[in-house]
């Protein structure tokens, strides 16, 4: 009796040889996932870079793009970019809640035929509104930090500030100094006033 | 050699006898100048000639790269004009080539990025009883138009967050959302066909046949 010993397991019976035809190979009709593009201008112009999902290979990749987009795929390099540490952040706060490290990231470049030179950044950033995005979203972070338990602990910067100009001015002489009721331009020559003012005096 | 061999033969007979060698027209080689120096001119060494000068033919011969010595000869690099550095600005771009297939990342304007303007131009997804009615291979084509665009507005949105750009974020989620209830539709219309057709298939084992009952 021989008996065959084999490294390597044998293989299935549905089996194909990657030479087979295209009908007799699974093929994928319906994908579900998406790949991105990355701007990568330190690269040469015929190599373009992507994110893709952590289960993509080299030669799905090259059909893909091959079938999809109609670029001649020379050559694919893949990645895979683990991501780094970072703790929940529960109630907002450094220091404590769980470690753990977000899902890793597959990145292949890949090298066309053609070049392929990335557009320009746009100068204008009207159409995205900029500016006010990330004031709005300085006042949200200031209104959030408001309804925080630890609030009433903080100094009121801004008042600070006032008050240190105001005492400043007044160091300087470029403001007389002025009792607040002065200052506010309030009157208190009312006859009662005075009157009483004088008894005061009278009888001291 | 041939000449030395010659000189050897003719010594002993003492002068050079002319008379016994052949004609200078058959044989010039074997007559000699009479202007001929009277050193001797034969060297005892069988070796190269070169190997007598004092120096082997190593050409690395006493370059050392401990001592610093440097190479003996000039290197090739000094004849031609060294390229000079250009800042990444001063580049000259390349034309962009306007079929190239990774157009398809980028919103038709050839934006790095859409606007947000452009991510809500868009109109509702396809509904169910619409995709009932298409055939495989437009339902296909439909999916794939789908992958396409939800493949840009990823793009688009990493670009959005490298520039930092702004608002939009909003705009490219809805249109995203309406290209996959799109998609849904379109597995949910499969799913549908799918199913009919196993009734069917389990109808006719049972022997059930659609041309009995036209006949009744």
């Amino acid at each position: 009796m021989v008996r065959q010993f084999s490294k390597f397991p044998k293989k299935s019976a549905d089996w194909l040889p990657p030479s087979a035809p295209l009908s007799m190979r699974k093929q994928v009709y319906l994908p579900d996932f998406t790949i991105a593009l990355i701007r990568t201008p330190f690269l040469p112009p015929r190599y373009a870079s992507f994110y893709v999902p952590l289960n993509f290979n080299k030669l799905d990749m090259r059909d893909y793009l091959q079938r999809l987009y109609n670029v001649d795929v020379l050559a694919v390099r893949s990645f895979v970019e683990q991501q780094n540490v970072t703790r929940l952040r529960p109630l907002g706060k450094f220091g404590y809640g769980k470690l753990r490290r977000p899902v890793s990231k597959k990145k292949m470049t890949v090298e066309m035929k053609q070049p392929f030179v990335w557009p320009e950044n746009p100068t204008d950033m009207a159409p995205w509104e900029k500016d006010q995005f990330f004031k709005a979203a300085k006042y949200q972070s200031a209104l959030q930090d408001e309804q925080r338990p630890d609030a009433p602990m903080k100094a009121n910067k801004e008042e600070r500030e006032v008050f240190d100009d105001e005492a400043k001015k007044i160091l300087d002489g470029s403001k007389p100094w002025r009792p607040t009721w002065q200052a506010l331009g309030l009157s208190y020559d009312r006859a009662g006033l005075s009157a009483a003012k004088g008894s005061t005096s009278a009888r001291s | 050699m041939h000449r030395q061999s010659v000189t050897r033969l003719a010594r002993p007979c003492g002068g050079f006898p002319l008379v016994e060698l052949p004609p200078p027209y058959l044989a010039p080689s074997l007559h000699f100048s009479l202007a001929r120096s009277p050193v001797q001119s034969s060297n005892f060494s069988s070796t190269a000639a070169a190997a007598g000068t004092g120096r082997d033919l190593s050409k690395s011969r006493g370059v050392s790269a401990i001592h610093r010595t440097g190479p003996k000869f000039k290197l090739g690099v000094s004849k031609y004009p060294l390229p000079k550095p250009v800042p990444r600005d001063a580049v000259e771009k390349r034309d962009p080539n306007p079929n190239h297939g990774l157009w398809g990342f980028f919103p038709k304007n050839h934006q790095p990025l859409s606007t947000p303007e452009y991510d809500n131009a868009h109109g509702r997804s396809w509904s169910i009883q619409e995709l009932r009615e298409k055939s495989w291979d437009d339902l296909h084509a439909l999916w794939w138009v789908c992958v396409k665009e939800r493949n840009r507005i990823a793009t688009s949105n990493l670009e959005r967050q490298r520039l930092k750009a702004g608002y939009g974020e909003w705009e490219s989620t809805e249109r995203e959302r309406v290209v996959r209830v799109t998609q849904n539709s379109i597995k949910h219309v499969l799913r549908e066909r799918w199913y009919a057709w196993e009734d069917a298939k389990k109808m006719y084992e049972k022997g059930y046949r659609p041309q009995d009952e036209d006949a009744e």
